[in-house]
């Protein structure tokens, strides 16, 4: 029987969970980042629950992974052009597996790495009937989050910790446009691990796109009437291998493209939204483990601020 | 003898034409005195609007910036959006003095782009913005469909 070792645990889920923070739209597109304007002094609030399963393992130790992310975004506009994002998630990560003294469970929760980023619009068309957008963002990852939690067990493995304890650096692309009938929207970004006490996470590179198009109403009325957006999105993620005192994990990493099915309803003030993302290609490292599904639910909110 | 009775005649005539040009002059000066007190007291008891083409604003959550900063600017009563025509309007009270470039200044901080702007007075008791002023002229699309309804 292969020697059981946890740590073995699909990188790609952590780094989505990770990374999830940096992904969170404003508007538009569900899973990713939209090149949309988030009005000088008014801030968006975003709140979202993640919930990923990974359950298919390659291996006899049938590792069971449960992953439940609360992240709270918050994009504040600077200028017309200039918008700053704050993500601080509150994740809960929590591993099944099988070991010759019996099944055992091994979770941790608490607050994750916040993450900090600015994005401008450098280009931007608008006509009456469309809007285009181009916006680079760029930023950083704290290591606010807990990255030597242990449990009855004694420390947790690197990836179940609730932070990665490194100091990251994040950066993209985002495009979009919107009409009142459909919006498509992509992005590009990637993600530069860097090394905290003796282990790195592989570096990520994550590639999206996002179509919604309008189901109700079918007709727009006077003054500005709620919007309900069906929701196709694609997600591609590729990560490297983690590095452990300088060594490559070969079990760590990988790449996924997920295929989401969503819906989107959209008022002046809020917007609800749900989005189911399913693996089409998953193809981890070694034995990493594969995801089940993600589902994303959110809600966020128009706020004007005081200054 | 006739020529007695002619002057007479005459200075009646006279003074009948005086007494015709003295009423019909006072007649001028009361109409045109009633009306600039009218003409005065009009922009005082009526309320300014500004059609404002918004450039680029496709959904709900972004007609809440526009709104927003429209409704910061000096004397503002109302704003109304009108999504499917790309339109904020304004309603600004009499008093007020707002100019283009303010307006303009609204929608770019709310990032999008300003286009045409239109001022029309609106009566005071006729008050008539957004939504029902497209109404009133039947050219907004909820009162397509209603006309269509009643002609069908």
């Amino acid at each position: 029987m292969r020697p059981l070792t946890i740590s073995k645990v699909s990188v790609l889920v952590m780094t989505a969970i990770l990374a999830s923070g940096s992904r969170l739209a404003h508007a538009g597109p569900i899973t990713f980042l939209t090149a949309l304007p988030v009005p000088q002094s008014q801030a968006v609030v975003h709140w979202q629950y993640v919930l990923v399963r990974a359950t298919d393992d390659p291996t006899p130790a049938e590792r069971d992974l449960t992953v439940n992310a609360v992240p709270l975004a918050v994009a504040v506009g600077a200028t017309s052009r200039l918008a700053i994002f704050g993500i601080i998630p509150i994740v809960n990560k929590s591993m099944k597996v099988m070991t010759p003294i019996g099944r055992m469970t091994r979770d941790s929760t608490g607050l994750g790495d916040i993450v900090t980023f600015a994005r401008y619009t450098i280009y931007a068309v608008d006509v009456a009937e469309s809007t285009f957008r181009v916006a680079p963002f760029g930023g950083l990852k704290m290591p606010t989050g807990d990255s030597d939690a242990s449990d009855a067990f004694g420390q947790l493995p690197r990836p179940l910790q609730p932070g990665s304890g490194s100091w990251d650096a994040l950066g993209g692309l985002a495009v979009t446009f919107q009409t009142k009938q459909w919006e498509l929207d992509a992005d590009v970004g990637y993600k530069k691990n860097a090394e905290a006490d003796g282990y790195r996470f592989g570096d990520e590179f994550s590639t999206d796109l996002s179509f919604q198009y309008r189901v109700w109403p079918r007709q727009l009325s006077t003054g500005v009437p709620a919007f309900l957006f069906a929701v196709v999105e694609t997600n591609l993620i590729s990560q490297g291998r983690h590095e452990v005192a300088g060594t490559r994990d070969p079990d760590s990493g990988g790449s996924r493209w997920d295929v989401d099915l969503g819906l989107q309803y959209v008022t002046t003030h809020f917007i609800v939204e749900g989005i189911a993302q399913m693996p089409a290609v998953d193809q981890p490292h070694g034995t990493g483990l594969r995801n089940d599904f993600r589902l994303t639910t959110g809600v966020r909110w128009n706020v004007s601020l005081p200054f | 003898m006739e020529n007695v009775i002619m002057r007479i005649y005459a200075c009646r005539g006279r003074q009948q034409l005086r007494a015709l040009v003295s009423s019909v002059v006072l007649m001028t000066v009361a109409v045109l005195a009633g009306t600039l007190t009218v003409a005065a007291q009009a922009p005082t008891g009526s309320q300014k609007q500004a059609v404002v083409s918004v450039q680029g604003m496709q959904c709900p959550f972004c007609a809440y910036g526009i709104k927003k900063h429209l409704a910061k600017l000096p004397g503002v009563t109302r704003v109304d959006v009108e999504l499917a025509k790309n339109q904020a309007i304004v309603t600004f009270a009499p008093a007020a003095n707002v100019t283009d470039a303010q307006i303009q200044q609204a929608i770019r901080k709310a990032g999008f782009t300003p286009g045409k702007i239109e001022w029309q007075s609106v009566g005071e008791g006729k008050k008539t913005t957004g939504a029902h002023a497209a109404e009133r002229r039947h050219d907004c699309v909820g009162c397509e469909a209603k006309l269509k309804t009643r002609e069908a």
